[in-house]
């Protein structure tokens, strides 16, 4: 090419060249270093953005004056959408209202039954976490109960308020939890209260993502998500979180449990239900040789 | 045809660093704190690729670099990454700035638009191969296809406003005079 640069006789190319390549050596050291020295890099570019931003303060207000008087004009221009939002909330209110009612109905049915004692099918022992291994690929924790305390693998573990995730690995004194963040993690949950299956898969962030929705629409922001119990591994209905949207846009699970303060876990110890395996056997003549014991007197 | 020149160099290279200090400010205004759905152009390269293909001498390479730095440090941004992919992008137009000059300007918009499609595809492979979690690639394009809509407006507002005009036609009368 004649004239490649635009008016540089040669040498002086060459000399832009070694120019380029020098600072473009620089530039990747400097990310090099930000890289494998985050801290200090960063406490930097905090000093240099505190030092400069706040100077520039008198021309961001006026804008953000002018930019929030927009935002306020676009929503008196959205009245009668926001009308229309309300009125679909205020019918969801209803529905709430109703349920609410049901619900006390129930609980009132259940606390006259209060005295009876029946065969628990969930039973649950608390365990300590010994360790908890954070690496970026791997999201486990070591509590100290085992198989000597009846836990089994796969079992759902929970803190005082929501799932945390199950028990994979099982050793006499120990057992392994796999976290719902952890990148192999797959949960089945249910998003109430539209209903919607989905599957919940860890990716190594705090909220994991709500894969597999059918659809994905009906589901909001601040939706309650437990677990489905499909498959038969985990118990139904173990409350894991809310939704919400993550700056890229997808629906991931804010989980209820505090996954930074983990020290006490309960791990759920279930009967796996009964499976029906064939047509059942001819009901024969019943024959008894000992009196039916009593029922206990509140189940009459 | 002589070329448009309203200002005289040094003022013009003032002018890049101005107008990219002002677009970084920009950047920074709290627009829509809900991030996610609308990632905005990258006003610096736009500005720096309009000045690179017109006044090739009044960008220097100091500038281009000082941009870049302040950018990714004020918008927390990878410090070096972004510099770095500015300076290159910039040293490849650069490279090509007379045939895009002559050429006409979809020709122009469009080596523009590539090269930063380019540099956003670099700057996902380069923060995938340090295990750095990026905005994702979708944003990444997303943010691309915003810049390649924000260039021809921001060079017509260049036009206008700086009498930043590319010299074409009459081109090698014009380039001979100033080589000697």
């Amino acid at each position: 090419m004649a004239f490649h640069s635009d008016q540089n006789p040669d040498y002086l190319r060459g000399v832009r060249r070694v120019l380029v390549g020098a600072a473009a050596l620089a530039l990747l050291a400097i990310f090099l270093v930000w890289r494998i020295d985050n801290a200090r890099v960063e406490q930097l570019r905090v000093s240099l953005i505190d030092r400069f931003v706040p100077s520039f303060d008198w021309t961001l207000k006026p804008v953000t004056a002018a930019a929030r008087l927009v935002a306020d004009f676009r929503s008196y221009a959205r009245v009668y959408e926001q009308n229309a939002e309300l009125r679909r909330e205020l019918q969801r209110m209803q529905g709430w209202r109703e349920a609410a009612l049901q619900l006390e109905q129930k609980n009132a049915q259940l606390l006259a039954l209060n005295n009876v004692r029946l065969n628990p099918r969930l039973t649950f022992v608390t365990g300590e976490v010994l360790a908890d291994a954070g690496s970026p690929f791997r999201h486990s924790a070591m509590v100290n109960v085992g198989r000597i305390d009846g836990v089994s693998d796969g079992a759902a573990v929970v803190d005082g308020r929501g799932l945390v995730g199950r028990i994979a690995g099982v050793g006499e004194q120990s057992a392994r939890v796999i976290l719902l963040s952890d990148s192999s993690s797959r949960v089945p949950a249910i998003v109430r209260p539209s209903g919607q299956r989905a599957i919940l898969a860890g990716d190594n962030r705090t909220a994991p993502v709500l894969d597999f929705l059918d659809q994905s629409d009906e589901v909001r922001p601040g939706d309650r998500v437990v677990s489905s119990g499909d498959g038969g591994l985990l118990p139904p209905e173990l409350v894991i979180g809310q939704v919400v949207v993550s700056p890229d846009g997808r629906l991931r699970v804010l989980p209820a449990a505090d996954f930074r303060r983990l020290d006490f876990v309960r791990v759920i110890r279930r009967q796996p239900p009964g499976v029906v395996e064939g047509p059942g056997e001819l009901i024969g003549p019943l024959v008894t040789t000992q009196p039916v014991p009593a029922a206990p007197e509140a189940l009459r | 045809m002589k070329a448009a020149r309203r200002f005289a160099p040094a003022i013009e290279t003032a002018a890049l660093l101005g107008l990219g200090a002002a677009a970084i400010h920009f950047a920074l205004l709290p627009f829509d704190l809900a991030a996610g759905r609308f990632s905005g152009p990258d006003l610096v390269f736009c500005l720096v690729a309009a000045w690179v293909i017109r006044r090739p001498a009044e960008a220097p390479l100091w500038a281009v670099l000082g941009l870049g730095l302040a950018a990714d440090l004020f918008l927390s941004r990878p410090p070096g990454l972004g510099a770095l992919g500015l300076l290159l992008a910039a040293e490849a137009l650069r490279g090509s700035a007379i045939s895009l000059r002559s050429g006409p300007f979809a020709a122009e918009w469009l080596s523009v638009a590539g090269v930063f499609v380019a540099l956003q595809l670099c700057l996902h492979a380069a923060l995938q191969l340090v295990f750095l979690d990026g905005p994702g690639l979708g944003a990444l394009l997303r943010q691309a296809a915003a810049t390649a809509l924000a260039y021809p407006l921001v060079v017509a507002l260049l036009a206008v406003g700086l009498g930043l005009r590319a010299p074409r036609g009459g081109r090698a009368g014009d380039r001979l005079g100033r080589i000697a």
